[in-house]
C-alpha cells in the first residue's frame, strides 16, 4: 500500500477521495468519527527511485560502486563518480554513500543527526536528585560539575534551547561540594575538641 | 564557539508522558519531530516536499469518563469536611488532592475534544502525538498547510476528480464498512471508578464509623452488580482481554464478599435482636465484620480499580493506535 491510501485514524478503513481537502470536518464512513484530511501533490509521486543508466559505450564515465551504470556526477567530498543510484543529495551537496556515513557518523551533517544527548538535564539531575538524599551529593555533586565543564560546549538540541540548566548545575553542584566541605571542617573541629 | 542559534519556531506544546515528552518543530524545510526521555532526544524529520497527507482523526467526547473524574475529585475533596478535628492534617490532604484533582478535570475540559493526528509520505505513516487536541491540530494545519503548499502548490479538485473517476472500479475497499462494535470504555470507566470509591468509602467508615450514610453501601454494591453483570454477560463481545480478565477476577471476589456481607448481615440482625431483647443501642453496619474481611473488601476494590484503569489504558494504547500500513509499494 502506498501513502495515497489514508486510513480513518480510528478504525483503518480507507478515506475516500471524496473526504480529501474539505472546508469541515467529513465522517468516517465505519466508525462516524470526525475527520479532517489535509492532502497534497506528493500524493501522487511514484515511490520508486530513478534507476540508473547502462553505460552506452566504454568511453563513458562509469560509477565507482556500480561500473556498468553510467556516473551523473561526483562525489563533492571524495571525488568518486556517482550514478543516480548512488548519489544522495544533501543539502545541496552530492555525497556518495561512504563520505554520507562517515558525515553521519563524525555529526558533520546536523540534517541528518538523529539523537542528541542532553548533557545539560544529566548535569542538573546530577546535582539535584542525589542531594535529596543527602550524603549520595558527595559524588552526585562533582559529577555534575564535571559534566558542567566537560561538555559546555558540546551541541545541545536541535530546539531552541537555554543553557539555564548548565547555570542551575553549576551553581548547584558547587554549593553542594562548598557545604560537604564546611561539614567536614565542623567535623574535624568537633573531633579536635 | 557560540552556539548556533536553532531556526526552528515552535509549533505544538509538550506532550508529555511518564518516561519525557514529545514537541513538534517548523523548520525551514522540515516538520522537526523531537522525542525526548529527558536525557536523550530522538529526531524525525518531515520535508516539507514529501508530506503526502496529514489526517485528524477526532476522539469520541469523554464526557462520562470527565464526569466521573470531577464526581470523584469533588468528594474526595468533601472527605477535607467530614475529618474531624482529630484529624485536621488529614482534611488538608484531602482539601489540597481534592482540589488538584477538579483542577486536572476542569484544564482537561477548558483544552477540549482529543484528536489523533497522522502524518503520510510515501513510504511512511506517522502518529504526531504532540497534536492530540482538536485545538492543537487545527493551529497545527493552519501553520503546516500553507509551508507545504509553498513547496508542492496544491492539490486541485479536477486532480482529486480524476482520481475519484480512475478509482472507481478499485477494489480497495471491497467490503460494506465493518460494524464497529459499541464503545463501552465509558462504561468500564465508570465500573472501575465505582471499584475504586467503594473502596474509599469502605475505608472511610471503617476509620470512622459515624460518617457512614445508611445505604450507601448497599447502593454501591448494587451498582457494581449491575455494570458487571452488564458487561460480562450482556456484553462481552465488546470487551478486550486484559479488562475482561480484570473483571472476571473482580466477579469472583464479588462473590466472596457478598457471601461475607450475607454472613455479617445475618449476625447484625442477631446482635440487633440481642440488643433490643437487652435495651441496648443496637450497633453499626459494619460493627461485625471482621478486619480480615474489610480489607479483603477494601483490597479487591483497590486492585481492580486500578488494574482495570491500567488494562483500559493498555488496550486503548495498543488496539486503537491508528491506521494499519502495510508495505510500501516497491518493496
Amino acid at each position: 500500500m502506498s501513502a495515497s491510501v489514508l486510513r480513518c485514524g480510528a478504525c483503518s478503513w480507507m478515506i475516500s477521495e471524496d473526504a480529501w481537502n474539505r472546508e469541515g470536518n467529513v465522517r468516517c464512513p465505519a466508525c462516524r468519527e470526525r475527520l479532517r484530511v489535509a492532502v497534497f501533490p506528493a500524493i501522487d509521486r511514484p515511490v520508486a527511485g530513478a534507476l540508473p543508466e547502462a553505460l552506452d559505450a566504454a568511453s563513458e564515465a562509469s560509477c565507482f560502486y556500480h561500473p556498468h551504470s553510467r556516473a551523473v556526477l561526483p562525489c563533492d567530498e571524495c571525488g568518486r563518480f556517482l550514478c543516480s543510484l548512488c548519489e544522495l543529495d544533501v543539502n545541496g551537496r552530492h555525497l556518495c554513500p561512504t563520505c554520507f556515513n562517515a558525515g553521519v557518523r563524525e555529526r558533520k551533517i546536523a540534517s541528518v543527526e538523529t539523537r542528541r544527548t542532553m548533557y545539560d538535564t544529566i548535569a542538573l539531575s546530577l546535582a539535584t536528585f542525589p542531594a535529596l538524599m543527602l550524603w549520595p551529593a558527595v559524588i552526585g555533586a562533582p559529577a555534575s560539575l564535571y559534566y558542567v565543564i566537560r561538555y559546555w560546549r558540546a551541541p545541545g538540541s536541535l530546539a531552541p534551547r537555554t543553557r539555564v540548566r548548565f547555570y542551575l548545575a553549576a551553581f548547584f553542584g558547587l554549593s553542594e561540594i562548598v557545604g560537604i566541605g564546611f561539614l567536614i571542617r565542623l567535623l574535624i573541629l568537633a573531633a579536635k575538641r | 564557539m557560540a552556539e548556533p542559534v536553532s531556526t526552528y519556531r515552535r509549533l505544538t506544546g509538550k506532550s508529555r508522558h511518564l518516561t519525557g515528552h514529545s514537541q513538534l518543530w517548523l523548520g525551514s524545510d522540515h516538520i522537526l519531530l523531537v522525542t525526548s526521555n529527558r536525557f536523550v532526544e530522538h529526531y524525525q524529520r518531515f520535508a516539507f516536499a514529501d508530506i503526502a497527507a496529514i489526517v485528524v482523526t477526532e476522539s469520541p467526547e469523554a464526557t462520562v469518563g470527565r464526569i466521573v473524574g470531577a464526581g470523584a475529585a469533588i468528594l474526595w475533596t468533601l472527605l477535607a469536611l467530614a475529618v474531624g478535628s482529630r484529624w485536621a492534617g488529614w482534611g488538608w490532604f484531602f482539601l489540597i488532592t481534592g482540589l488538584l484533582g477538579i483542577a486536572a478535570v476542569v484544564i482537561d475540559m477548558g483544552r477540549g475534544r482529543r484528536c489523533r493526528c497522522y502524518l503520510y509520505t510515501a513510504v511512511s505513516c506517522e502518529r504526531l502525538k504532540p497534536v492530540s487536541r482538536e485545538s492543537t491540530a487545527l493551529a497545527f494545519l493552519a501553520a503546516v498547510t500553507p509551508e507545504v503548499e509553498a513547496v508542492q502548490g496544491t492539490l486541485s479538485p479536477q486532480r482529486i476528480a480524476e482520481r475519484i473517476e480512475s478509482q472507481a472500479g478499485s477494489t480497495d475497499n471491497p467490503m460494506p464498512p465493518p460494524v464497529v462494535a459499541p464503545d463501552r470504555s465509558a462504561v468500564q470507566t465508570l465500573l472501575f471508578a465505582l471499584f475504586l470509591l467503594n473502596a474509599a468509602y469502605l475505608l472511610v467508615v471503617t476509620r470512622w464509623p459515624s460518617l457512614e450514610v445508611p445505604g450507601l453501601i448497599g447502593s454501591g454494591y448494587f451498582g457494581e452488580a449491575a455494570l458487571l453483570i452488564f458487561l460480562l454477560i450482556r456484553d462481552a463481545g465488546g470487551l478486550r482481554r486484559l479488562s475482561y480478565g480484570v473483571m472476571v477476577i473482580a466477579l469472583v471476589c464479588y462473590l466472596i464478599d457478598l457471601v461475607n456481607v450475607g454472613i455479617d448481615a445475618a449476625g447484625w440482625f442477631m446482635q440487633v435482636a440481642r440488643s433490643g431483647q437487652e435495651g441496648a443501642t443496637p450497633p453499626g453496619v459494619l460493627w461485625t465484620r471482621s478486619a480480615r474481611q474489610v480489607v479483603f473488601a477494601e483490597g479487591w476494590r483497590s486492585i481492580a480499580g486500578l488494574a482495570g484503569f491500567l488494562a483500559s489504558y493498555y488496550e486503548r494504547h495498543t488496539t486503537k493506535d491508528g491506521p494499519v500500513l502495510n508495505a510500501p509499494t516497491g518493496s
